[in-house]
């Protein structure tokens, strides 16, 4: 009986008896001077990938930004929203129809890459600081502070110009763009009936420029009094222009004028328009889940449908917005505002009157909004538009990008959650499946208690967190399972199995479907771990 | 008094500390580590490479650890990380060098027995085990020598190899059920 234990006691002390070398006298000082090695190359690294994404992060913000609102623009419409914030009294249609749809997409991801350069900028001024803490304490080192003091330096600098090269991707605040001629003379303008078209006459003749006026004449038509006397021309014409909200460029002697597109007028015009319209109260109808008709009697003041089309027989003092459907105006029908269809089609029927905007969006994320809400209130058909080759490349390139943002802000949450992945798949996935089928009941029930409905947002973009993080981790997870990579950091993984994400992404239906699949299991796991703040085993 | 336990749950708290110091860059720190682990980790490298690149393998498993430290999850104890690290990096040089273990090489200890007949049988039996365990399969080695060499508990070889703790059981049962056949294929004197 007592053979086992017998056995386990000789083999275990025969293996204590195994011989095996000593480390050398050297070894804690060799091992030193590589890990100081180590933790100044870590540092730099740290600076210059951080400062590296960040400015990647920012291009992106722009671009995003650029194609779709103009930055002047942008401000107004930020200014807009936040105001309609308050407004919040009707429920989820309202917010949808109050927020521009078409600024969903670049706001999403816009505020994710913004948030990252930002973590990112400040990691990097840590990581310089970390540079000189590391060498002030390594004796004999001294003459490499002036390299780490040099790279803040630059670090500082770069992050002072960072803001002018935001600037520098705004529109040029000046109105008058190329540079005059110096021997352009002083101009004098007395005028005190007139519009503004007779003053920039006036600046022609005076400096011998050719006049070419593009703008309407409503706008050059304007009554403008100006008395200058031997001013510079450029700083006249700059308030000729700014008076009558134009713009100019100037060429081999001749001044081009044209309007300015986005300006304060037009802004202030349509933030009017808005006031305007939402000042009249009236009946606001709001439905989930099935399509809303307004009979040829009934006058109300915003029809919206979630998950459902609008027909308007009738008359609606403001939008007719569906989200996951069309909007159809039918003979006799009036509707004062805009009709809105996202993921759907607006026609307006001969006889009727449509005061505001036609608009209908179907991108990618639109439709993918409307799609989910169809889905989400009882809706199955749908999803064709987002599936588009141009979408899905788009999709691809953009989480690609924020997945190698996130793979340089987060490193040790990756490691852990990939971890915890790789540890936990089955409970993993689970969570992944509850994210994604609990997100839309846990929208309905913050919507149903009325005061949770500003948290819908908040829980929209927890849930873009965690599949964008998941899609990260699930790219380091592929990337570190092929065999190219001598060392395997986070961003080279990530950077290695995003590419093959991204490519099975562009696959029609099936790309799609195994990215979200991918991406829920990892968001499972993020979840579960709190974003790696339990992890289970990790290197 | 202080029981084992807390003791024990002083000592780790002890070296969070300072692998968390060693990560923000003091040098201090980091010599107290490794000097608190650095035999172990030779060791084990040793053991797997076979050669005198364990030494270096065991410097680097030091610099990635604690330059990289926000990896840790700090809720386990910081050796199986440090040999989860060693491990990786020792596959990866056997898998990019081919190296083989030289058995020849190897010092055997004098200790066993004070008569020549009994030191040889002794020395043949010792390198009898060396071989069968060089022998054995990438697991069922690791959890041997992380079970009876460095004595790590089931659950701590389980996080340092990232398996099961069902599997490191299942490993080392394997694991001496073959050295045992192996030694017992010529009875010791």
């Amino acid at each position: 009986m007592s053979r086992q234990p017998d056995e386990h006691d000789r083999l275990d002390e025969l293996l204590r008896t195994l011989p095996a070398p000593e480390p050398s006298a050297q070894f804690i000082s060799a091992a030193r001077r590589r890990y100081l090695a180590a933790i100044e190359a870590r540092a730099r690294r740290e600076a210059l990938t951080g400062l590296a994404a960040a400015l990647v992060g920012l291009a992106v913000i722009v671009a995003l930004m650029g194609t779709v609102i103009e930055p002047v623009t942008l401000v107004g419409g930020l200014a807009d929203s936040v105001a309609d914030l308050a407004r919040w009294t009707s429920g989820l249609g309202v917010v949808l129809a109050v927020v521009p749809p078409v600024a969903w997409a670049p706001m999403v991801l816009g505020s994710a890459a913004t948030v990252l350069a930002l973590a990112l900028v400040a990691r990097a001024i840590r990581g310089a600081r970390e540079i000189s803490g590391a060498l002030d304490r390594t004796p004999g080192r001294r003459e490499s502070d002036m390299s780490a003091r040099r790279l803040i330096l630059g670090l500082a600098v770069t992050l002072a110009l960072l803001p002018g090269l935001a600037w520098a991707a705004t529109p040029d605040s000046r109105r008058l763009e190329g540079r005059l001629p110096d021997n352009t003379p002083a101009v004098s303008i007395d005028q005190t009936r007139g519009t503004v078209l007779d003053a920039l006459s006036a600046i022609s003749r005076q400096t011998g420029w050719s006049l070419v006026v593009t703008a309407p004449e409503n706008v050059t038509g304007r009554t403008l009094a100006i008395q200058v006397s031997k001013k510079p021309a450029a700083e006249a014409l700059e308030l000729v222009l700014e008076a009558g909200a134009l713009r100019a460029s100037f060429a081999d002697g001749i001044l081009r004028v044209r309007p300015d597109v986005g300006t304060a007028e037009s802004r202030d015009a349509w933030r009017e328009r808005r006031r305007e319209r939402r000042g009249r109260h009236g009946s606001e109808r709001v439905v989930f889940g099935r399509s809303l008709d307004v009979g040829a009697e009934e006058t109300i003041s915003k029809a919206v449908a979630i998950g459902g089309s609008v027909t308007v027989a009738g008359r609606v003092r403001q939008d007719a917005v569906a989200i996951g459907g069309s909007v159809t105006l039918l003979p006799g029908a009036r509707v004062e505002g805009d009709a809105v269809a996202v993921g759907g089609t607006v026609s307006v029927e001969p006889g009727a009157i449509l005061d505001g905007d036609n608009v209908s969006l179907a991108g990618t994320i639109p439709t993918a909004v409307a799609s989910i809400a169809r889905w989400a209130v009882g809706g199955g058909r749908g999803m064709r538009s987002m599936f588009g080759f141009a979408s899905r490349m788009t999709r691809a390139v953009l989480l690609y990008v924020l997945a190698l943002l996130i793979a340089v802000a987060f490193p040790g949450a990756f490691s852990r959650v990939k971890a915890y992945l790789v540890e936990r798949p089955g409970l993993s996935a689970l969570g992944g499946l509850a994210i994604v089928l609990g997100f839309a009941p846990l929208c309905v029930l913050l919507a149903v208690t009325i005061i949770g409905i500003p948290l819908i947002p908040v829980a929209a973009l927890l849930l873009v967190a965690l599949l964008l993080f998941g899609f990260t981790v699930a790219a380091g997870w592929l990337g570190e399972r092929m065999p190219w990579l001598s060392e395997k950091t986070p961003v080279k993984t990530v950077a290695l199995g995003g590419v093959v994400l991204a490519l099975v992404s562009l696959l029609p239906w099936l790309g799609t479907a195994a990215l979200m699949l991918v991406a829920a299991f990892a968001a499972g796991a993020a979840l579960l771990s709190r974003f790696g703040r339990t992890g289970v085993v990790t290197v | 008094m202080p029981t084992a336990p807390d003791r024990d749950a002083d000592e780790r708290r002890a070296e969070l500390d300072l692998a968390r110091r060693a990560r923000r860059g003091d040098a201090a720190a980091f010599d107290e580590l490794v000097g608190r682990f650095h035999r172990r980790v030779v060791r084990f490298c040793w053991r797997l490479v076979r050669s005198a690149d364990a030494e270096d393998l065991a410097q680097d498993t030091f610099v990635r650890a604690f330059v990289h430290f926000e990896r840790f999850d700090p809720e386990r104890p910081i050796l199986p990380w440090l040999i989860a690290i060693a491990r990786r990096l020792c596959l990866d040089l056997l898998r990019r060098r081919k190296v083989t273990a030289g058995l020849e090489a190897i010092p055997v200890s004098d200790q066993r027995g004070p008569s020549p007949e009994r030191e040889a049988s002794a020395r043949e039996e010792i390198s009898r085990l060396d071989r069968a365990l060089d022998e054995l399969g990438e697991g069922p080695r690791e959890a041997i020598i992380l079970f009876h060499i460095e004595e790590l508990s089931y659950r701590d070889i389980a996080a340092a190899l990232e398996v099961p703790m069902g599997t490191v059981m299942t490993w080392l049962h394997r694991g001496r059920a073959q050295l045992k056949r192996a030694l017992d294929e010529a009875p010791i004197a």
